[in-house]
């Protein structure tokens, strides 16, 4: 199995990745503490429908570096997260999940952070690259998201969140429609817009400018229907909007 | 003249050598018939375990392809998810609440009464086209829930997908997404004002009805808008892991119960191992028997449009017997597991003719060394003293 991983860290790696990068079991994925990180190459699973890639608050720090990554999150209410942070292309199989595994995440904002020095940096990642998701209390259901909205920063997060940033891919070219609605069962959107032809496989982003919006749940939804054979697409995205961050982080 | 006497010297001499040979091999042949056939136990006695070795069934990895209009299996280790599956009608049955948020948000609930009274839900898209239809969606079956899938042909010559869910852990649940306009009709059902029920279709926020099993099962036929193929389950990178498959249909004749092959065309067992094996190929007249106990993977699985049934490929060890054998001739039953002797060899040439010579060379080998130095049938002892042979034991006599 290891013989495996090297071959393809190996083979898989400088080919995406345009430039080599030198071999280093130190960035398999492995546990690290709280988390697991590292190089983890996962198959294509022939998923047709939309699929949520990242949930971010709409937030970009001046500088790029970052020594340290950190991520902010709010909670209504005590709940299992699971978090994954992974490439939005997947070009060098970068992951990081099972943070802090069978733990109860508490109300409010809730802050992490890990060392960008043992995989992050070796293998030359951006935060731009990367997108980040947090479910809350995870259900088998795939096309019913709930989500906390993650600030995904490495010095200073914002005082306030005004827009918020998510990123799908379909499976295959499908024309597409996004809404947002605000409470569990209003059936006017707020927002309400095409998002037009998406290629199979292409990453999209849905911005969300919510700078007057109040806070409370909220609702994604991005629906259409594929280009191959009509087939209906739905996808739901949940989540909780608190505009203002309470507590020094 | 004296060449003419030489000569009839010669001849002569010659055979009377010749006569003397055949006289003393004939008053020797039981000796020689006795040695051989010994030699002969011997080297049978030796032969026996490598040769039963070499030819009864060895584990192997097999791959089967087949074109089946029914199968049946037990999921294994991993949740097995469906594909999205489009239908113009969906009857469901085995099931214990269905419900759905109207476009007024009123939220809905079908719910069956007694499983005795056969209740059923039937939901037709209200104008079923090319763009008008429902979609199966969200089923997944967890280990170890027993499934069996049938094509058959419904009433108006359309193909219709039987999904049964049976023994599994909890109640199954599947979602049924429908936007669009629809109608339902129930049957021992309670919950709906009227049947059948025209419905304008479902919020965008929530356009989903969805079915509970009962009793850990749940059962739809679900009538398919197009003929052409399409996938049953999603393409699982560490694939589907089942036992128990099984492609009977079962029927009652004359109050008994009659199994029937679901076969629809011939069917593949290759050995993806073993390339330069000829794979084997069985009629649609026989039945195929995979063990019980043996775990297969589902590659492949989805409704072919030209065969009209389900097309399956398998991979997997066989640890057990792989039968076939054709419809009410159940005495004719083939293994097709490989033997050792089927695969020494295919992996290196060198070996292969290596083992071919070998296989000839040592029976000979040990035959020539037995006759010429094992005196298994005791030799007639010598009537003078020094080493006499029979030969000239016979010649004494005469």
């Amino acid at each position: 199995m290891t013989r495996l991983k090297t071959i393809l860290f190996a083979t898989l790696l400088p080919l995406a990745h345009g430039q080599a990068v030198a071999y280093d079991p130190l960035l398999e994925y492995q546990n690290r503490g709280d988390h697991w990180e590292g190089i983890q190459p996962r198959q294509v699973s022939g998923n047709l429908d939309i699929e949520l890639l990242s949930a971010l608050v709409d937030y970009t720090e001046p500088k790029p570096g970052f020594p340290v990554a950190k991520l902010l999150f709010y909670l209504k209410e005590s709940a299992q997260i699971d978090l994954t942070v992974r490439e939005l292309v997947p070009k060098r199989y970068y992951v990081l999940n099972r943070v802090r595994e069978k733990e109860t995440w508490q109300d409010g904002f809730n802050p992490y952070q890990w060392s960008t020095a043992e995989v992050l940096q070796p293998l030359k990642l951006t935060m731009t690259e990367l997108g980040v998701i947090a479910r809350v209390n995870r259900t088998p259901n795939r096309h019913e998201e709930s989500v906390a909205p993650v600030i995904f920063y490495h010095s200073q997060p914002p005082t306030q969140i005004t827009g918020y940033r998510f990123v799908f891919k379909v499976g295959e070219t499908a024309n597409l429609n996004y809404a947002i609605y605000q409470g569990e069962n209003n059936p006017k959107p707020l927002v309400e817009k095409p998002l037009g032809k998406k290629d199979g496989g292409q990453p999209f982003t849905i911005i969300w400018e919510c700078a007057s919006a109040k806070a409370g749940e909220y609702e994604l939804v991005v629906d259409g229907y594929s280009l191959r054979d009509n087939a209906n697409l739905h996808q739901s995205v949940k989540f909780d909007h608190q505009p203002e961050i309470q507590g020094k982080f | 003249m004296q060449w003419l006497l030489l000569l009839k010297t010669q001849l002569i001499s010659g055979y009377q050598t010749v006569a003397t040979w055949f006289r003393e091999t004939l008053h020797n042949l039981w000796y020689v018939a006795s040695q051989s056939f010994k030699i002969l136990v011997i080297i049978i006695v030796i032969l026996l375990l490598p040769i039963w070795l070499m030819t009864r069934p060895i584990d192997t990895h097999i791959q089967v392809d087949l074109v089946v209009n029914g199968l049946s299996f037990r999921v294994e280790q991993q949740p097995l998810e469906w594909e999205r599956l489009k239908f113009h009608s969906a009857t469901v049955s085995d099931f214990q609440q269905i419900e759905f948020t109207t476009l007024e948000n009123t939220p809905k609930s079908i719910t069956s009464k007694s499983a005795e009274l056969f209740p059923t839900v039937l939901l037709e898209t209200a104008n079923p086209t090319t763009t008008e239809f429902g979609i199966l969606q969200d089923l997944t079956i967890e280990p170890p829930a027993k499934v069996t899938l049938a094509v058959e042909k419904s009433q108006v010559g359309r193909e219709t997908l039987v999904i049964a869910i049976e023994e599994a852990q909890d109640d199954p649940a599947a979602r049924l997404l429908h936007p669009k306009a629809f109608k339902l009709t129930t049957d021992q059902c309670e919950g709906l004002a009227s049947s059948p029920l025209p419905v304008p279709g479902l919020p965008r926020r929530n356009p989903y009805l969805t079915v509970t099993g009962k009793g850990n099962a749940l059962k739809m036929i679900l009538t398919t808008p197009t003929l052409e193929s399409f996938s049953i389950f999603q393409k699982n990178p560490e694939k589907m892991l089942v036992k128990e498959l099984e492609f009977i249909s079962e029927d009652l004749e004359r109050g008994r119960r009659v199994a029937y092959t679901t076969l629809l065309t011939e069917g593949v067992i290759s050995y993806p191992e073993y390339p330069k094996i000829e794979p084997v190929t069985f009629t649609e007249s026989n039945f195929v028997w995979l063990d019980k106990m043996d775990n297969f993977y589902i590659e492949q699985i989805g409704f072919d449009s030209e065969k009209q049934g389900l097309k399956i490929r398998l991979t997997g060890e066989a640890t057990a017997a792989v039968e076939t054998y054709p419809q009410g001739f159940s005495s004719q039953r083939k293994d097709h597991r490989l033997t050792m002797a089927d695969t020494l060899g295919q992996g290196s040439p060198f070996v292969g003719v290596m083992l071919s010579v070998l296989i000839y060379i040592i029976p000979i080998i040990i035959g020539l060394v037995a006759i010429g130095k094992v005196e298994i049938v005791p030799r007639p002892k010598p009537q003078t003293q020094g080493r006499v042979t029979r030969n000239s034991e016979n010649r004494e006599e005469e």
